[in-house]
């Protein structure tokens, strides 16, 4: 058996590239660090802040770029698929760590590789080929202009259907700031990580493992393995509806609850929004389930159009997060041009919420005059399924206008003016998913205070203030927000860190995590909830900490005007004003950092980030 | 007593354990939510007494039935009952 590691649960190495000098290295990869960070976020966090200068061009050779896996990566333990990328963001020019599904992060572990750190940029386009111990770096010219479909075949054709693909399009060969890297039908989505990979000429990463690793307590292992399959099982959320209707299931119920952003976060309705809910999406859409490794949940649908002027075309998804940005957020009820975008996002290689987000911007400038069809050669205006599809492609082949739009929201506001920044919705220039936070106020500090600007998986206190039945969380006040958004903060950072789906935690609690982990390493640090959500706390105050260096205050932990000034004016949301200021207060006061959003040395040195206190 | 026609709604695999998407259902005015709560097991047969808070929550024309104090509740012609499961986010 290769790859035995000697530290439980972990492959054991890290894997330098350095595209420059073309040079590989691989090093054991230390205890401190595993001990300290757990893997996955937590080691990206690490490294990053350690490799990157404050004010790197992110597109320059001086950005790196880690890929790390965690020690439930590629293991029994349900949903135990993720593996994150992690840079400086080009579109944000802060933190940004984008987490992946599938296969790909199984792969590289089996390869025996936990973290992946590349560095430099190549003169000419290459792959990054790894097969174990085998790494070369390849001219990948043939490869160039491909998009991400065909790379992925092209790749498996030469080296072998084995290999795990994770690769850019011509979006990111292009430097489309909403660039994705695309893997095995998943996405790291967010903040333009693709060109990051195009501005080092990097296209593909083919990756195959065989290796293994040791589990410190076997039958300790498998057994809370099995009990966590039970709770998966029997949870009315990962064992049923998440199941039947895929992420979708929950969009009645946000639609309902006033919390699904429609025409750009105008509110209101549109033609069709009422027909179209997870029924619809299942009965005209879903053929079949698909499954990232070691998930028995099944979120993910297989889908193909059955009529109308889309018949035919198909797409692993819809996600929920994409049927609200080709749909509601562009006014749309045309449900084959959803599939259609989404197909044409990955295949193009763009970060599908972003997209569905800026055009929806686009299509409220159209209807403002503030865009028009002799700038763009064709009408834009909201439910223009035609245009949607129009605009996606102009991104993803960054051509006319759309080389303005595939900057994104903030840019493009910028650029055009006319009073447009107040309806441009991002955080920190990352485009809003799907919750509109004046539905739950709690959503608008988990925005504010996300490391990566405008996201909904560092905190979702959405399920506290409007679907839970417990407790009474007012999703109009600020009261428990702080609370709430910052324990979701640092408990998702030990998720994407030991290598879990967030979903996972509908049905798994901090004891069977704990349980999982423990049994997997016999790691004394990770023996309880409470230690692993101080690392979790650490991680997020290092993510801070990076994002401070790069100029970010207090001053930006804000949410776009249109959320602070305009309210909606029909639904339970009706009128509400979100009370950012005070919730921001509480959050400071609980986080242990200062008015201007600054850790403070007191809580620097309680999570044993002495050397950071310093500076 | 004055009587009004509420919506009840069941989403997501609700709708199927129900047979039913929507339902209008009569009932008084003055009602107590648990009265309507059994209203609702007798005309729709989903057993929404026992399923609550174990496996769905309700909303209230798009608010937690947790944020209403039983007596402060006053049904109206129209008002939604949303019976939703206990999910997470998408």
């Amino acid at each position: 058996v290769k790859n035995l590691s000697n530290i439980p649960g972990y492959a054991g190495k890290i894997l330098t590239v350095d595209l420059t000098k073309k040079k590989v290295s691989i090093e054991e990869l230390p205890l401190g660090l595993v001990k300290g960070y757990i893997g996955g976020k937590g080691f990206a966090a690490r490294i990053l802040y350690d490799n990157i200068a404050a004010g790197c061009d992110p597109l320059s050779p001086d950005n790196v770029v880690v890929l790390a896996v965690g020690p439930l990566t590629g293991t029994l333990a349900p949903t135990g698929c993720r593996s994150i990328m992690a840079t400086k963001s080009p579109l944000t020019n802060i933190w940004l760590d984008s987490n992946c599904g599938g296969v790909f992060g199984p792969e590289m572990k089996a390869a025996g590789f936990d973290l992946i750190l590349i560095k430099g940029r190549s003169e000419k386009p290459v792959n990054l080929i790894i097969q174990d111990n085998d790494v070369s770096i390849v001219a990948a010219e043939s490869y160039w202009g491909l998009d991400t479909l065909s790379v992925s075949d092209k790749l498996k054709k030469h080296y072998g259907d084995d290999y795990k693909v994770a690769c850019i399009g011509q979006a990111g060969e292009k430097m489309v700031l909403i660039s994705s890297v695309q893997a095995e039908g998943r996405s790291f989505g967010r903040g333009g990580i693709g060109a990051v990979f195009g501005s080092k000429n990097l296209k593909a990463i083919a990756i195959r493992g065989t290796g293994s690793i040791t589990i410190s307590n076997y039958e300790e292992f498998i057994k809370e393995c099995k009990e966590a399959y039970n709770e998966i099982a029997i949870n009315t959320d990962t064992g049923g509806a998440r199941n039947k209707y895929g992420t979708s299931s929950i969009y009645s119920s946000i639609k309902e609850a006033g919390v699904l952003p429609i025409r750009n976060f105008q509110g209101g309705s549109y033609q069709g929004l009422a027909e179209i809910d997870e029924h619809s999406l299942k009965r005209e859409l879903y053929e079949q389930d698909r499954a990232c490794f070691a998930c028995p949940i099944a979120c993910s649908k297989y889908s193909k159009v059955k009529r109308g002027p889309y018949k035919g075309k198909h797409v692993e998804g819809p996600e929920f997060e994409n049927f609200w940005s080709f749909g509601a957020q562009c006014g749309n009820s045309e449900l084959g041009s959803i599939v259609y975008a989404e197909y044409l996002s990955d295949f193009y290689g763009i970060d599908a919420i972003s997209t569905g987000n800026v055009i929806g911007f686009v299509m409220e400038c159209y209807e403002k005059g503030i865009i028009t069809k002799d700038l763009l050669g064709f009408e834009a205006g909201f439910g223009n399924h035609e245009a949607l599809i129009r605009l996606v492609e102009l991104i993803g082949e960054k051509k006319g206008f759309g080389e303005i739009i595939g900057q994104g929201v903030k840019r493009l506001a910028e650029h055009i003016g006319s009073g447009s920044d107040f309806f441009a919705m991002h955080v920190k220039g990352l485009e809003l998913p799907a919750y509109d936070p004046r539905g739950a106020v709690g959503m608008g500090l988990a925005y504010a205070t996300s490391d990566r600007g405008g996201c909904h998986l560092r905190a979702w206190p959405v399920g506290a203030e409007v679907l839970a039945h417990s407790g009474r969380i007012d999703p109009r006040e600020a009261e428990f927000k702080a609370e709430l958004v910052k324990t979701d903060q640092d408990w998702f950072n030990v998720v994407n860190s030991l290598g879990l789906c967030l979903f996972s935690t509908y049905a798994l609690g901090h004891n069977q995590l704990t349980d999982l982990v423990s049994a997997l390493t016999g790691i004394e640090e990770f023996r309880s909830g409470a230690k692993l959500l101080k690392i979790g706390e650490k991680i997020y105050n290092l993510t801070r900490l990076f994002n401070i260096r790069e100029g970010i205050t207090a001053l930006d932990d804000k949410l776009p005007p249109r959320l602070m000034e305009e309210t909606l004016t029909q639904g339970p949301a009706k009128g509400v004003k979100i009370p950012l200021k005070a919730m921001l207060e509480d959050y400071y006061l609980v986080r242990g950092w200062d008015d201007n959003g600054f850790p403070t040395s007191e809580k620097l040195r309680q999570l044993d980030l002495n050397d950071e206190s310093k500076n | 007593m004055m009587k009004v026609k509420i919506e009840v709604i069941f989403f997501a695999h609700f709708y199927e354990e129900a047979d039913v998407k929507n339902i209008g259902v009569e009932i008084d005015q003055d009602s107590f939510l648990f009265e309507v709560i059994s209203i609702i097991d007798l005309v729709t047969g989903f057993q929404l007494s026992e399923k609550l808070g174990k496996e769905c929550s309700i909303l209230i024309n798009g608010r937690s039935s947790n944020l209403y104090e039983e007596n402060e509740i006053v049904f109206e012609d129209g008002d939604r009952i949303a019976v939703i499961p206990l999910i997470g986010g998408g």
